[in-house]
């Protein structure tokens, strides 16, 4: 079921928010912002009002779920509509920046494993993707001296964007295989994994590796690709 | 007996990762992929192709999406002398058979000392040796997951749902 926005709105409202963090802000943005959450069960509902209550947080880092409402219905084909309606998710996304950033820097990336952060950007993938990955590539911009997010950026990016979309993302891919970190490096080769085309193909081909181990990886994907994509025009 | 320990993040073991200090020794990322759990560490028995093969599975069914699966091949006699001790307990893995789960062994009583010591011959075994023996890539694992349903050893029902759903089976 749905969350019950204007419910969680009225009983946001009432709440004073203070400049604080702690440890339980993740906790709290992660129940914001999850669309899985049973809010018809009046436990999971008091439990989210009760972290907002008890654990207050930065208001310049918006992330209310008024400030971030992504089930917008799209009811006009009108092209400065569009523009409009992406323009303000982008600007919405752009206001949740901070947030984002703090909770990339605390999450742990393990292989194949989706996370609260992953989620909360497939959420806004599946309500708006051309905004959300003109923001993701925003950020990619604003960091660029920051391997930490750079990498994580990019580990969202390989569980998030699967088919279709890839050539959106692909110059914050390829400037991830020229980063200076191997890390990026690394993040930035499973996302060519994923995607599989030749245009990342071309992109791993024609990027440089700091180490061997890093350059034996890329090489047994650009092999498998070759093969794989043998024969397909671009 | 030899035992695969995966490793998350090849970037930590390859080198690259400096760290900026006249008497640096092995760089402190590597140590987060040697994070315990009750003092004990989750390995795999290897012993051959199939063992690998196993492992791999079963380190693939735990996860929500299909990714590579990099690991590091153990001597327990080289543990063993260094206070190491390996103790049998089946692994967990939803949707694979108890025959694959009873290669499960875990490292146990794992201090300070016993990390190090771990983390140090990971890394000459990464940079002296073989270099990383487990390599699957993407694409392997997903084949090597196809042939497991095909020979009718995956038990779907029990599998994750995000997995299943990656590997377009759901």
């Amino acid at each position: 079921m749905k969350a019950n926005i204007p419910k969680i709105l009225e009983r946001f409202h009432k709440i004073t928010f203070e400049p604080q963090t702690d440890d339980k802000f993740d906790e709290f943005v992660n129940f914001g912002f999850t669309e899985k959450i049973d809010f018809s069960d009046i436990k999971e509902f008091n439990k989210m009002i009760q972290f907002a209550e008890e654990y207050h947080f930065e208001t310049n880092e918006t992330t209310s779920i008024d400030s971030i409402k992504i089930n917008e219905v799209i009811d006009s084909t009108d092209s400065k509509s569009i523009d409009s309606i992406n323009r303000d998710m982008y600007s919405k996304l752009k206001q949740f920046t901070p947030t984002f950033l703090r909770l990339l820097k605390r999450t742990d990336f393990e292989d194949g494993m989706t996370n609260y952060v992953s989620d909360i950007v497939e959420n806004f993938i599946a309500d708006n993707s051309f905004a959300t990955y003109f923001w993701l590539n925003s950020v990619y911009s604003d960091n660029q001296k920051d391997a930490v997010v750079l990498a994580g950026l990019l580990r969202i990016i390989e569980l998030d964007v699967r088919k279709g979309d890839e050539d959106c993302l692909l110059p914050l891919v390829k400037a991830g295989l020229a980063d200076q970190s191997s890390m990026v490096q690394e993040a930035a080769i499973m996302v060519i994994e994923q995607w599989r085309t030749k245009n990342s193909l071309e992109a791993l081909e024609t990027s440089s590796f700091h180490s061997d181990l890093m350059e034996s990886y890329a090489n047994q994907v650009i092999e498998e690709l070759r093969e794989e994509l043998n024969g397909v025009d671009a | 007996m030899e035992l695969m320990r995966k490793i998350s993040g090849i970037s930590k073991w390859d080198g690259s990762n400096v760290v900026h200090r006249d008497d640096q020794f092995i760089c402190g990322d590597a140590l987060g992929d040697l994070k315990t759990s009750h003092n004990t560490l989750s390995v795999w028995k290897v012993e051959d192709q199939t063992d690998i093969e196993d492992a791999v599975v079963a380190l693939t069914l735990s996860r929500d999406r299909v990714d590579k699966v990099f690991g590091i091949c153990l001597d327990s006699n080289v543990l063993k002398n260094k206070e190491i001790n390996v103790l049998e307990v089946a692994g967990e893995a939803p949707g694979i058979g108890e025959d694959v789960l009873m290669k499960h062994r875990d490292l146990i009583e794992l201090d300070y000392w016993r990390v190090g010591y771990l983390a140090e011959y990971m890394m000459q075994i990464v940079h002296e040796n073989d270099g990383i023996q487990v390599k699957y890539t993407a694409k392997m694992v997903k084949g090597l997951m196809e042939k497991y349903k095909k020979n009718g050893r995956l038990n779907l029902d029990e599998m994750k749902d995000s997995l299943k759903k990656d590997l377009h089976w759901a």
